[in-house]
């Protein structure tokens, strides 16, 4: 074999048409989006790291859904138990969040390191590793490579997902990341009423353009509210108090 | 605790404890000097031969022999040797009683039933205390005070039958029993100097003479009563002090002597099936201060081979300014080691239970960092989520009650997603407490006002909306009556 094929085999950076076994679509995990299932040719990978950049608040949470509440509706593991971890989370996690979107409170676990990185990517290791969890949510600023691929290994290993969250609260350079040996890597913005997610790198899979999804109702804009409410009152005989007075005179 | 006088015990007298804990060099004449009164209370058999006694001067010691070791007389070393040998007793008898610096008292009547015969019993001990290679001298009788007597006598009488202990007893000298000094002195001046003596006085005509804590030692010395002890319970912590014989300069010398306590300790995990995730060593030098090290595992071991590996490599990075002459290992956290149940087909063969993971990332972080969340239908979002630490046992309840989350309100589990069925939409992450509003935002929806808690002091009336700000972050803002803007939450 050519020498430096060998080598980038060794490193994991060439891909196989063998491997496309485990990436079939009925071993994904779809996100609830159509628009992102069909980007991700079929959801989100089975397990390991997924690295989600956008402004804190843009809804990425949210998008994540799927991984929050896969232990309630998908028969995935028959242990239900598994607990579901949040590593430093910016400002205090809402449990009234959590329980509207039927998580399970009892799985969750919130660990702090106050700012000590080193004891924050331990446990997240550890977490993954164990095999105890189905998902680790962590928001850290910088990761380095050997850090993002001993995480990834350990996803792969417990069969769980790492979130990786790069939320900035205010504008900053956004770093790019390429070639980071991510599962699965997003970018995510909000243009006028809908959320665009950018797929910076999947394993699996042509490079996509990004693709617009619409977020839970809640957290559209007013205007898109109104759109709503009018095309529901075209249907019904229910009109909008502030309508304009000439359309009632005719 | 009080206990009948029918009851059998043993006492082990440990005459030369602080000697055999020097038991690294046995070849040289040894001896442990007491320095209140510069005499030699403790000697090995080399130091026998040359010719030094119990009781002898320091000074006609050294000069007798010339190259006699010396050690100066510790009482909390034998102390802590009591206890650790109360420690390997503890498993061949349930009932223990300390008399430091010396002395243990064991209740063997209620193991004898157990064991089937004192014949069966007495075996089990000699072992247990052969493998601690101390000295000792032994004795049965039907109270503490008389096996005292019987041991410190040397008269090692180890049988059921009372006529026996009894007949022995009446011949040891009333100078090793407890009896205060004081009243040993007057009682030597009426002419009692063993037990059959004292035993033919009545009680009236004693009574007249001694204390009466002494007179309860002498009924205790013949069965007429009981005597009250407390017995001794292992620590759930582990600590061991080891003074060195030689001070040691380098690391690698060491290991060794680690080696020697690190199984003492796999010893102590091993029965109590426990895993450590790490140890603190302390190393006491001679002119600096002690270092202490703390090494840690990632995963939960007890084995000696493991432990030391782990040592040696960090011992390795450590330079001692000044010789080592005393080490303590300290543990005082450990966790029970969980027997994984997993099937023998299921290929993540790695999956360690989640109580251990949490008790991993606990010992590790601290409990204070780890932290569950409960929910509390509150219409204030200051009181909807309380965070509490994990206690023990508190997950296993929560398996039953999954959804049961809060205090009133029970929500089903519905396979179907029903996202803000009964909920208003909330923020993912709160702000606490929270900040006054700074950015420009454009209110998308609201208002949704809360009023309440007028009744637990800690009213709120805000008027809540959803804001979005120009980079298209949805945060939870709110207005107070007098028209302050408040950030306090951002839709994750």
């Amino acid at each position: 074999m050519n020498p430096i094929l060998h080598e980038l085999q060794n490193k994991q950076w060439v891909w196989t048409a063998a491997h496309a076994k485990e990436h079939s679509p009925s071993k994904l995990l779809t996100t609830g989006f159509d628009a992102l299932d069909q980007v991700l040719s079929g959801g989100f990978p089975r397990a390991g790291m997924i690295h989600i950049a956008s402004y804190l608040g843009c809804g990425e949470l949210r998008l994540m859904l799927a991984v929050l509440q896969q232990n309630q509706h998908h028969k995935r593991t028959v242990d239900e138990n598994k607990l579901l971890i949040f590593i430093n989370p910016p400002f205090e996690l809402n449990a009234e969040f959590l329980v509207a979107h039927n998580i399970s409170l009892s799985q969750l676990v919130v660990i702090h390191t106050h700012s000590d990185s080193n004891s924050a990517l331990w446990s997240a290791e550890q977490s993954l590793k164990s095999g105890a969890c189905s998902a680790v949510f962590m928001w850290q600023k910088q990761l380095k490579n050997t850090h993002i691929k001993k995480l990834e290994l350990a996803a792969l290993q417990g069969n769980s997902y790492c979130i990786w969250l790069d939320s900035y609260l205010h504008k900053q350079a956004i770093s790019q990341h390429q070639n980071l040996p991510l599962s699965l890597s997003l970018s995510i913005s909000r243009k006028n009423d809908d959320l665009v997610v950018k797929v910076n790198k999947q394993k699996v899979g042509w490079a996509q353009k990004s693709v617009t999804i619409p977020l839970p109702f809640v957290s559209q804009t007013y205007r898109a509210r109104l759109k709503n409410l009018a095309s529901q009152s075209m249907a019904s005989n229910v009109v909008a108090i502030n309508a304009k007075p000439s359309l009632m005179r005719k | 605790m009080q206990f009948d006088t029918r009851s059998l015990w043993i006492y082990l007298h440990f005459p030369q404890l602080q000697l055999d804990q020097l038991n690294i060099d046995k070849d040289k004449p040894l001896a442990i000097v007491d320095t209140k009164n510069n005499q030699i209370c403790q000697l090995n058999a080399h130091a026998q031969q040359q010719g030094i006694k119990l009781g002898m001067g320091l000074a006609s010691a050294s000069l007798s022999c010339p190259n006699l070791l010396l050690h100066e007389y510790n009482y909390d070393i034998e102390e802590h040797a009591i206890t650790h040998l109360a420690n390997a007793l503890y498993f061949v008898c349930s009932d223990i009683a300390l008399a430091p610096p010396q002395g243990i008292a064991l209740r063997a009547q209620n193991m004898l039933q157990l064991y089937g015969g004192l014949s069966q019993y007495w075996p089990l001990i000699k072992q247990c205390l052969a493998q601690q290679q101390v000295h000792y001298l032994a004795s049965s009788a039907y109270s503490i005070q008389a096996a005292k007597v019987l041991a410190l006598c040397k008269q090692s009488l180890i049988s059921e039958k009372r006529e026996r202990i009894f007949k022995a007893l009446l011949k040891c000298d009333i100078a090793a029993s407890d009896i205060d000094p004081k009243d040993k002195v007057k009682l030597l001046r009426i002419g009692v100097k063993t037990i059959s003596d004292l035993h033919q006085l009545t009680s009236a005509e004693l009574a007249n003479r001694v204390s009466r804590v002494s007179m309860s030692l002498i009924h205790e010395l013949f069965g007429k009563q009981a005597a009250k002890v407390k017995f001794y319970h292992p620590l759930s912590t582990y600590s061991d002090y080891l003074e060195l014989l030689y001070e040691v300069h380098l690391s690698a010398r060491l290991l060794p002597v680690l080696n020697k306590c690190i199984s003492k300790f796999s010893d102590f995990l091993l029965l109590r099936n426990a895993h450590a995730l790490s140890i603190n060593i302390t190393f006491f030098q001679r002119d600096n201060e002690a270092l202490t090290h703390t090494f840690n595992s990632i995963q939960g071991i007890y084995k000696t081979s493991q432990w030391l590996d782990i040592i040696e490599l960090q011992l390795s990075n450590i330079s001692f300014a000044s010789p080592v002459y005393a080490l303590r290992i300290e543990c005082t956290h450990y966790e029970t080691a969980q027997s994984s149940n997993v099937d023998l087909f299921n290929q993540k063969a790695s999956h360690v239970a989640a109580l251990t993971l949490l008790s991993r990332l606990q010992s590790k972080l601290g409990e204070q960092n780890i932290h569950q969340l409960r929910f509390k239908a509150d219409f204030r979002p200051e009181q909807s989520t309380h965070k509490s630490k994990f206690t023990q046992g508190q997950r296993a309840c929560n398996k039953s009650t999954n959804y049961n989350n809060s205090d009133g309100l029970a929500i089903t589990s519905q396979h179907q997603v029903m996202p803000t069925s009964i909920f208003a939409d909330r923020p993912g992450l709160l702000l606490e407490p929270p900040e006054p509003l700074t950015v420009a935002v454009q209110v998308i929806k609201g208002p949704e006002r809360i009023q309440t808690g007028w009744w637990d002091n800690k009213s709120v009336k805000r008027d809540y909306y959803i804001g979005q700000s120009e980079d298209g972050q949805q945060v939870w803002i709110f207005k107070t009556p007098n028209k302050q803007w408040y950030l306090h939450g951002y839709f994750v």
